[in-house]
């Protein structure tokens, strides 16, 4: 009895502080929603109750957007917990996982509202610990903690360049106070900066904070974190954690270190295509379902950050101002969208792995038919990711696309050589992120079940099916309201003076002054209706339909095994890029086969992961070889140590007297 | 109602009525090109209606479904024709109307993308391995042409200072033709170059040869057909049409959009007349080069496709640096 009421009372605290929680984030959604449309702040908001501000927090657009991102992937996944962590067995209970989350969330609001350095980097640090300990929900499993340890690690070697890079902003103040962390007076120091020093603060923040964002190629913490935590936390890592080191990197390059230099902008560009191509082909690759997951999460930082590094590079042209504009806002509102339908995507997988209990596609299979709700879902954030009209992904990829074109007209003579590549370069991951999610969605969820588990796989239960359908609808309407969706995010780049330039007629176009129109509520409209027309006037024949065997050159029955394989179907583009993937096979008798007539084969395709194997091991190695060298120096006991510590202590501090 | 409500609507039902219009002349356009093609080899090949028959007579045959199918399967024609037929009605064409605007020809190239994302998931769907082979053949086909497609427009855009909208090709094309002749005329360098790069990707979006063979079941070496196998009755016909619908929406791309002269800019009967010879002649001209072409050069093994495309990348980065050039 006592165990049955204790199982009652664990399920009722979840359950409630879910509710909390969706309560919380709606405020926090209204809060920024309001500030993204310049309307009064409501009564209570994120960072004030009524007129009373709480010091060093404040909520202004750029930070908005990020805030909107997380109120509308955090209600959903506030439905979706309660059944998804009673499913779960092992590891951190539930109600400790229930009450870490909000935590959780609290400090990505305070990193998101943060008016001071100072709260920034504390909310920041706080951020990492509380989502490291829900990474670490599985523990026991070493894997887990392996890639726990890698996440803190970078964050942490992350966090202290951008500390430093914080700091030689401060360093203009002459005394050193919570005020003077003050983005307000910041930005008058910010403002005097040698072009060194200000080279210095935006190179230290892209890399510091840029590891947060995982860009390439400091991205190699994502794909391990991401599978090993479970499903809701991968979404918000994937959805908005990531997006916060993308917002203080342009916190840092848009607003403290203003007036941001020409060829910053280049190099945000050059490192988002970058990013944006390898996260995608490296994604082709993967089978593990939540890895592959992640490698996409490196290809959209990479967009974003091609939106920002063509706003920041065109804000100086003149004439193409409402490019600039153009090209900040897709890149702002990406932020949004990618957390969307990537906290879809990561849901369904979550869905699929509480269910068949693998992540790996090539042990899936006809998983619609199992999965109706699931499947549908997944289908419609593999569409939105892909870019596919009318969808959320489409409206800010198509105006990415827009504005680059446009910059071909720019008078800059590095933007008009770099146009045509980057032009290419996006439709090229957009293509490569179509063809992956054909894959992401095809071989699981089409065709036969592959395992025992897939063939036996059910739906999940009501709060997931919903939590998934709410982010499925969200895809469709910020798709079909993208432009008053843009227009909202262009205030975005007002700190950097681009102005909101985007013409609104009306909250169903794209349009402005040198960008093309389109209009993804028309499209959605005509393409419905004529597939309904089409599908009604074909009923009949689809009724009548006689069902048979797939073609198989004359077999009986078609075999699970005989369809093609996630890595069978992107073979082509893996021998076309095969410089890049190395890619490399063994093929071996299994065990326990006569030598002499084998028959069965073992064989193993792989690739070599070339950031891990020729930036990363050498790294690694260079360290444990200085650790070797200073191990000889190394004090004999802990006082000596102490006490060294304490001579260093004593030294810095004279030396900043 | 207002004056810009009537332009909407008035701009709404053309669109609509050049769409129907495409839609319905699509088979035609790939019956011209076989009979070119047959004559071109000394045969006398099938009538030139003959895709209407095949049509017509699929909508009467009973449908099989394949029994590992989904909901995917049924949906795949029916998308896939929606998206092709709004493609044509928004594919420049035969009038360029500044005020209502059919928006831009980017968008109609993610429109037939979101077709071709169901047909090769349809593939997938049926679980035999043909399926499989054409799905991934198709997906990684289109990898590399949506690159050089896009790059190819950007070039038309950045030489017209203009956007992608139809509307804005076409006026600045044929405003700049009037005033300044040579380098922004019709025969430019950079327009011919990327005519030809786009043109390329057209073959490999439309499966044609070099990229595959439209007239072959076999196994070795077809693409897009592989992906089609299962299908039959009005399944077969929908995909078909969408399939021939959509080479008539890129191939007046390449007409109206890449040359756009003898684009009506006004709706008089005379001026659309006009517009509308001028256009079905040049889409004659582009079949029979197509004809010319799958007569002339042979189907390539697959793995060599890529190098097809990144020539036809190379083309159009030619064609973008030609622009600042001459």
């Amino acid at each position: 009895m006592s165990a049955l009421l204790r199982r009652a009372w664990a399920r009722g605290a979840v359950v409630s502080s879910a509710i909390l929680q969706v309560i919380a984030l709606a405020v926090a959604g209204t809060d920024g929603a309001f500030c993204l449309a310049g309307y009064d702040a409501p009564p209570i908001g994120i960072a004030h109750v009524g007129a009373t501000r709480i010091p060093g927090m404040g909520l202004d657009p750029l930070g908005a957007v990020v805030a909107f991102a997380l109120a509308l992937i955090g209600i959903p996944i506030a439905i979706y917990t309660p059944a998804y962590l009673a499913g779960r067995h092992g590891g951190l209970s539930g109600p400790v996982q229930q009450a870490l989350l909000p935590l959780l969330l609290g400090t990505i609001l305070a990193v998101v509202t943060a008016q001071n350095a100072l709260v920034l980097l504390v909310g920041w640090e706080l951020m990492t610990a509380f989502a490291t300990f829900l990474v670490l929900a599985d523990g026991h499993q070493d894997e887990v903690r392996r890639a726990a340890i890698l996440y803190v690690v970078m964050s942490h070697v992350g966090t202290l360049l951008g500390m430093v890079a914080v700091l030689i902003i401060a360093s203009g103040s002459p005394v050193l106070s919570f005020d003077s962390l003050d983005f307000e007076s910041l930005r008058i120091l910010g403002r005097d900066m040698g072009a060194g020093t200000r080279a210095a603060v935006l190179v230290l923040a892209l890399v510091g904070f840029g590891t947060k964002a995982g860009i390439v190629p400091l991205h190699v913490w994502l794909p391990e974190a991401h599978p090993a935590a479970p499903s809701h936390i991968s979404a918000l890592l994937s959805g908005v954690i990531v997006k916060c080191g993308i917002y203080v990197v342009a916190r840092v390059a848009l607003d403290l270190a203003r007036p941001v230099p020409f060829w910053f902008g280049i190099v945000l560009l050059g490192v988002g295509l970058s990013s944006a191509l390898l996260g995608v082909l490296y994604a082709l690759m993967e089978h593990d379902l939540k890895r592959l997951l992640a490698f996409h999460t490196v290809e959209n930082v990479g967009i974003i950050f091609m939106g920002i590094g063509l706003g920041v590079a065109l804000s100086q042209t003149r004439g193409l101002e409402s490019v600039a504009s153009l090209a900040l806002a897709a890149g702002l509102f990406h932020i949004i969208n990618h957390a969307v339908f990537k906290a879809l995507l990561f849901l369904c997988a979550g869905s699929v792995h509480a269910t068949i209990h693998d992540r790996n596609l090539e042990e899936m299979g006809g998983l619609l038919r199992k999965m109706p709700w699931t499947g549908t879902c997944f289908l419609v954030g593999a569409l939105a990711i892909s870019g596919m009209p009318p969808l959320n992904g489409f409206a800010s990829e198509w105006s990415l696309l827009q504005a680059l074109i446009a910059s071909a007209q720019s008078s800059e003579g590095w933007i008009r050589r770099l146009a045509p590549l980057l032009v290419a370069g996006l439709a090229l991951t957009g293509a490569l992120a179509a063809a992956c999610f054909v894959k992401a969605f095809g071989i699981p969820f089409l065709g036969l079940p592959r395992s025992e588990h897939a063939r036996h796989a059910r739906e999940v239960s009501l709060g997931p099916r919903a939590a998934q359908a709410l982010l499925a609808l969200a895809c469709f309407v910020l798709g079909v309201l993208s432009p008053l969706a843009l227009m909202l995010c262009a205030r975005g780049g007002e700190p950097l003076g681009i102005l909101p330039y985007l013409t609104f007629d009306s909250p169903f176009i794209i349009s402005g002054s040198k960008i093309a129109t389109t209009s993804p509520f028309v499209l959605a409209a005509a393409v419905t209706a004529i597939s309904l027309a089409v599908a009604i006037a074909t009923r009949g024949s689809r009724a009548r339909a006689r069902v048979a065997e797939p073609w198989v050159c004359g077999l009986e029955r078609v075999q699970p095994r005989m369809q093609y394989t996630a890595s069978a179907f992107t073979k082509a583009i893996r021998l076309v890029f095969r410089n890049l993937f190395r890619p490399s096979r063994e093929v071996e008798p299994a065990e326990g086969t006569p030598p002499y007539y084998v028959r069965r084969w073992r064989t193993q395709g792989m690739i070599l992961p070339v950031f891990e194997r020729y930036l990363y091991d050498p790294l690694v190695s260079a360290v444990r070889r200085i650790a070797a060298l200073m191990d000889g120096w190394a004090s004999p006991s802990t006082e000596v140590g102490l006490f060294l510590t304490l001579v260093a202590f004593c030294v810095a501090l004279w030396w900043a007297l | 109602m207002s004056d810009s409500t009537l332009e909407s609507v008035r701009g709404a039902l053309i669109a609509a009525l050049q769409g129907i219009v495409l839609v319905a002349l699509a088979p035609l356009l790939n019956g011209l090109i076989r009979k070119v093609k047959a004559r071109l080899q000394r045969r006398i090949g099938p009538p030139l209606l003959q895709h209407y028959r095949d049509v017509a007579k699929l909508f009467r045959k009973e449908s099989i479904r394949p029994s590992p199918a989904s909901w995917i399967f049924d949906a795949a024609p029916i998308v896939s024709f929606a998206t092709a037929s709004v493609a044509a009605a928004l594919t420049p064409a035969i009038c360029a109307l500044p005020a209502t605007g059919q928006g831009d020809v980017v968008t109609v190239i993610y429109l037939l993308a979101l077709g071709r994302f169901f047909v090769i998931l349809a593939g997938l769907d049926a679980a035999s391995s043909f399926g499989g082979l054409g799905s991934s053949r198709d997906a990684a086909v289109s990898v590399f042409a949506e690159p050089v497609a896009m790059l190819s427009l950007a070039v038309v855009a950045a030489a017209l200072r203009t956007t992608t909208d139809v509307s804005g090709i076409s006026l600045a094309s044929t405003d700049a033709a009037v005033a300044s002749g040579t380098s922004l005329g019709l025969l430019a360098p950079w327009r011919l170059l990327a005519a030809l790069a786009f043109f390329i990707v057209v073959l490999a979006e439309c499966a044609r040869v070099p990229f595959d063979n439209p007239a072959t079941h076999l196994e070795l070496t077809m693409v897009h057909e592989a992906m089609l196998l299962e299908y039959s009755g009005p399944s077969l016909a929908l995909v078909t049409l969408a399939s021939l619908a959509k080479q008539l929406v890129l191939l007046s791309i390449v007409a109206s959009g890449f040359f756009p002269v003898g684009v009506a800019t006004s709706l008089q009967p005379a001026a659309l007349l006009v517009a509308g010879a001028v256009f079905v002649a040049k889409l004659a001209g582009l079949a029979v080069l197509i004809a010319i072409v799958e007569s002339a050069i042979a189907k390539v093994r697959f793995l060599r496709v890529p190098d097809y495309l990144g020539v036809a990348f190379g083309i159009a980065l030619l064609a973008y640096v030609a622009r600042e050039a001459f």
